[in-house]
């Protein structure tokens, strides 16, 4: 799991910011396949599989590479409707990275689309580096299609697409002296509202501030490295529906996101031993202005004689204030039990987890006919508190190795599974309505039942 | 659901679905008609806002206590909103006799006048006894299960003198118009001053109430003097000796067809000098005049919507506190063009209630309406039903002339009604019928496993438990007798047990021991022309599909049989070895096959030629088809 966040994170790097920190051996041929199966049950599934194929040629004193990847993301949430975000993209890239003796330059063009690149200067050596890097992209990001309960005539079906224009600066730094590294990288993100020409679209404001730290220290045969990552999102995400040129807002959702994230890693020929601790925190706020609800459903109905006459007799708006925030400390050990020389390495790990988390929601459901106003008022206060452990095993094969001609083709596969001990979840809901008050709770209810995720690589380096 | 059951629905139900419910020869019109009420008529003066202190203190105080009203009525609290209601139009009536032109007090007044109809007496008696009827506020419930309440109380025993339950459903309709025409005066006159507008605090929020809320609000009292009129005109009295007991002995499924009484009655409503669905002669002006009605609706809904539109013009600055915003942009809840859409629209239908419209159903298809004809329909729509004739019921399940006799008794053979009749017959005749359900099985299971065969089982529903009886069909010639396979009781009680598979808690009952409950088992013979023994061996005259009642047939015009009720249900039949196939009839076959005296409904659909209808079924079919 630990594997594939990281390569998530790669992932994510590549499809919206193309930060030409890709670790990609010279003159080699990649190509794999991995899947997060992470819930699937009648109410809500979760599942994302990636395939890509890679292939780099180094030039004299240049990489060029290409690479095609294949994205498959599913989010199915049911409730008395469907709401699905999937994501499917195909996305092509192709990208340059030039050393020479005081200067690196690095682009890529990707079919998201996406360009982006980078410039460094640095010494001979390459012991301090001092770089900025730009880049611009219209990716779509996902796909929503929002279904109502069975039989429901009134509301429609409503499909959308994230795309939004994403501007990315970033500025990076690298510092060796004897044996210590030390690295930063600050970027920021923006994205330019787009109106494409749809029936129902979403559309983005979101401005991103990524600041990371690197500190490393080299020993004889191991490595010791602290990562501190800071993230910070200030979004704005809206649901449009457009008649006849027209746009009509029915969905608001000011979302502030905010992680903070150490990483502390030992490492050598058959040991990795590391901590993460990651603190997170998710806002919604509502600031109960007239068009700024999180959900005004007359807006969103098809242009009709009964949507032009519901704002007079029946409106149903539904403001949301979310908080969610939480810990999860993650220390694990991964061992790998033949020496990276051998043509099997098999990969045996285990990462223990321990989370708490709590989640606040106020759901405010106002419905007005003619002259009077009814206001329900929910709220869900969930409190979740989990330890448990990742199993993690990986088996590399080296199917042939010339060291001397610096040649090799080998096939990796890791896997791991959640395998929770305890989730304590603590539910309590309220029901404001007029004069009456119901409160639900309960304890002990499932939050995660268990999660998967797999990979399987073939590397060939020429 | 058992056979019988289905079919007494299905008859039921198509009688209804034709429209056939009327009253035979022995139910009275008159006594059950409504007296059309007088229309009130009075002159209030112009309105105008008032600045009087007092009387703005009072009608803020009865501002507020309207919102409660309203709040009750859509929180379907009715003992609140009557009590309320009374006070709220007080409160209005005092500012309104201290200052007669005063806007608000006049708009109040009229909002509040339409709304205490819940205190009309005849109104309140009506709740009252279907209240009563089931013990629970009927005002509270879901549409279909208030409509079970009022079929109850119509089969109930009425008290000596009480008119029957569409009588009272009629005059409290009936009586209910003055007050809609008394309220629609007083919004009319609101509605001609351009520039009133009202302050309404909304749960601390300030709501301003224009033109294009009162506007469209008149309207809605026009839609609901149309549906008053149209509900106390039409003659739905479909009572048999002034009792609507027939319907209870219509689901009586152990008389024979030929039997009940409550048949023959549903099918004399079918008839066309049946007085159901005639409109009440004194009512005939009234019902003629509710194309005007909607008209007027129409016209008051487009007022309010024009009225956005020139709001629209100066800006979303002036609407900042109206309950909706029209503009263009995002910062707007609805466009101009829409308003105008919806106004155009609305004067396509408007047309339509006069003369002649087109409506396009596609790119391929229209459909010309004059919906004003629909309204001079008043001497039933018995004669608008397709050419058919109704069949005996002593017919009704006799096999048809190609039906073939097979010697296995099966589901299909038409025995299968007697044979559930009979076993009904054979049960105890005290347990209690509405928790009683007969039906039959080709399987169940025992300790040994999985037993297939043709079974009858029944379901009761005791004070103690749950008790379920199967019982074999065992035929010797034409002779039946019933014999006890299985037996499982359980009783109530149980408790909550965790379910792993399910990831919930199931409620499960305790199996219990009870008392088998006992049938007579006496053996029966089954009619000859149902079970025939020739050349020793018995057969059973057996349907293509699954044995359907033939409740009538479907004629041309000059009476020769185009089809039977009872092949249009089964439709086409394809065998093999094994299975059989059934296909419903295209449309272009039941274009010869059911045929309308006057396909144009009485002018509704003035250019509606055969073809043009079932070319239109054939759209819509093939429409819903395509959205499942």
């Amino acid at each position: 799991m630990v594997i594939f966040l990281r390569k998530m994170l790669l992932r994510c790097l590549v499809i919206l910011t193309c930060i030409a920190s890709l670790e990609i051996p010279a003159s080699s041929f990649t190509t794999g396949c991995s899947g997060l199966f992470l819930l699937d049950n009648t109410s809500q599934k979760i599942a994302y599989r990636n395939c890509y194929i890679t292939d780099s040629v180094e030039v004299a004193n240049s990489i060029i590479w290409a690479s095609y990847q294949k994205d498959n993301g599913k989010i199915i949430w049911k409730d008395d409707w469907r709401l699905s975000l999937t994501r499917s993209e195909k996305i092509a890239s192709i990208g340059v990275a030039s050393d020479f003796k005081y200067i690196s330059l690095e682009t890529i063009v990707s079919g998201t689309p996406w360009i982006s690149t980078a410039t460094s200067l640095h010494d001979s050596k390459k012991n301090y580096e001092l770089g900025i890097g730009i880049g611009y992209g219209e990716p779509t990001i996902l796909h929503a299609k929002w279904t109502p309960e069975e039989g429901n005539d009134i509301l429609p079906e409503i499909k959308g697409d994230l795309q939004s224009h994403i501007l990315q600066k970033n500025i990076f730094g690298k510092a060796t002296f004897y044996d210590n590294e030390i690295g930063i990288n600050a970027s920021i993100f923006a994205s330019d509202p787009f109106n494409p020409e749809k029936k129902y679209y979403l559309r983005d404001s979101t401005n991103t501030l990524v600041l990371e730290g690197t500190l490393a220290h080299h020993f004889a045969d191991s490595k010791l490295l602290a990562k501190y990552l800071y993230v910070d999102i200030d979004s704005k995400i809206y649901a449009i529906s457009k008649h006849d040129g027209d746009q009509k807002r029915f969905l608001y959702l000011p979302i502030e996101t905010t992680l903070h994230s150490v990483l502390v890693q030992w490492q050598n020929e058959f040991i990795d031993l590391h901590a993460i601790y990651a603190n997170f925190s998710f806002k919604i706020d509502d600031d109960g202005e007239r068009f700024h609800e999180t959900l005004a459903p007359n807006r969103a109905l098809e242009q009709s004689l009964l949507q032009t006459l519901s704002f007079s007799f029946l409106q149903k708006t539904f403001r949301v204030e979310a908080e969610i925030s939480g810990n999860i400390i993650v220390p694990g050990i991964y061992y790998t039990i033949t020496s990276k020389s051998s043509r099997i390495q098999p990969r045996i790990g285990f990462d223990a987890f321990y989370m708490d988390g709590n989640l606040d929601i106020q759901r405010k459901s106002e419905t007005t006919k003619f002259i009077t106003k009814d206001t329900e008022i929910e709220n869900f206060l969930w409190e979740l508190k989990s330890f448990g452990s990742i199993a993690g095993l990986g088996l590399k094969i080296v199917l042939w190795n010339s060291p001397t001609l610096k040649k090799a083709l080998s096939i990796e596969w890791n896997a791991s599974q959640i395998i929770p001990f305890s989730v304590d979840l603590e539910k309590r809901n309220f029901k404001n309505q007029g004069e009456s008050t119901e409160t639900q709770s309960s304890t002990n209810a499932k939050a995660i039942r268990n999660g998967f995720y797999t990979d399987l690589g073939l590397t060939l380096q020429f | 659901m058992n056979i019988l059951k289905k079919i007494t629905l299905a008859s039921c139900g198509l009688a209804f679905c034709l429209n056939g419910c009327g009253s035979d020869s022995s139910s009275s019109s008159s006594e059950s008609e409504a007296s059309v009420p007088e229309t009130p008529e009075f002159k209030i003066e112009a309105c105008k806002e008032t600045t009087d202190i007092k009387a703005s203190q009072q009608l803020e105080l009865a501002k507020q206590d309207i919102q409660e009203l309203y709040k009750a009525l859509y929180n379907r609290n009715l003992d609140k909103a009557q009590s309320v209601s009374a006070a709220v139009k007080n409160e209005f009536k005092n500012v309104l006799t201290a200052f007669p032109d005063n806007c608000e007090a006049q708009l109040g007044y009229g909002l509040a006048t339409a709304t205490d109809i819940i205190n009309n007496e005849l109104f309140k008696k009506l709740i009252d006894d279907l209240d009563s009827e089931s013990g629970y506020s009927i005002f509270e419930m879901d549409p279909e299960d208030a409509a079970n309440v009022m079929l109850k109380a119509s089969v109930s025993a009425k008290q000596e003198n009480q008119k029957v339950i569409t009588a009272q459903i009629q005059e409290a309709f009936a009586s209910a118009i003055p007050s809609i025409d008394s309220a629609i005066i007083y919004l009319r006159n609101v509605v001609s001053n351009e520039d009133f507008t009202v302050l309404l605090d909304v749960d601390g929020k300030t709501f301003e109430l224009d033109k294009g809320e009162f506007a469209p609000a008149t309207g809605a009292l026009f839609i609901a003097k149309s549906i008053a009129t149209a509900v106390a005109s039409l003659n739905i009295d479909a009572s048999l000796n002034k009792s609507y007991a027939w319907i209870d002995t219509l689901q009586n499924s152990e008389l024979e067809f030929k039997d009940n009484p409550a048949l023959k009655h549903v099918i004399s409503l079918l008839e066309s000098d049946s007085p159901f669905s005639t409109v009440y002669s004194d009512w005939k002006s009234s019902y003629k005049n509710i194309p005007n009605l909607l008209d007027s609706a129409i016209s008051y809904v487009q007022l309010g919507l024009q009225y956005g539109i020139k709001e629209a013009a100066s800006g979303i600055a002036t609407q900042k506190h109206d309950p909706y915003v029209v503009g263009s942009g995002e910062e707007a809840d609805v466009s101009v063009q829409n308003f105008q859409t919806a106004i155009d629209s609305l004067e396509s239908l408007k047309n339509a209630l006069h003369g002649n419209i087109k409506f396009d159903i596609d790119e391929k298809h229209s459909v010309v309406v004059n919906l004003g004809n629909f309204f001079n329909i008043t001497d039933g729509f018995q004669d608008y039903l397709p050419y058919h004739k109704m069949v005996d019921p002593e017919d009704w399940l006799k096999p048809s002339s190609d039906d073939k006799w097979i010697e296995e008794f099966s589901f299909s053979a038409y025995a299968a009604f007697q044979i559930e009749k009979e076993f009904k017959r054979q049960l105890p005749t005290n347990l209690n019928k509405e928790n009683l359900d007969v039906y039959f099985t080709d399987y169940f299971y025992n300790d040994d496993g999985y037993v297939d065969g043709y079974f009858i089982e029944f379901s009761y529903y005791g004070d103690a438990g749950y008790k379920n009886q199967t019982y074999g069909i065992e035929t010797n010639g034409c002779s039946v007798k019933f014999k006890l396979v299985d037996v499982y009781s359980y009783t109530y009680g149980g408790s909550w047990v965790y379910d792993d598979e399910l990831d919930d808690y199931v409620y499960a009952d305790e199996e219990s021991k009870q008392d088998t409950i006992q049938i007579t088992g006496k053996e029966f013979s089954i009619d000859s022309d149902l079970c025939r023994v020739q050349d020793g061996k018995t057969v059973f005259a057996t349907a293509k599909c699954s044995p359907i009642a033939n409740i009538f047939n479907l004629t041309d015009k000059s009476g020769k049989v185009t089809v039977s009720y009872r092949d249009l249900a089964t439709g086409h039949v394809y065998e093999d070895d094994d299975y059989h196939y059934h296909e419903s009839y295209t449309t272009k076959e039941l274009r010869d096959l059911i045929v309308f005296p006057d396909i144009t409904f009485g002018g509704v659909f003035p250019e509606m030629t055969s073809e043009k209808f079932w070319d239109l079924v054939d759209v819509f079919s093939n429409h819903e088809y395509k959205e499942w």
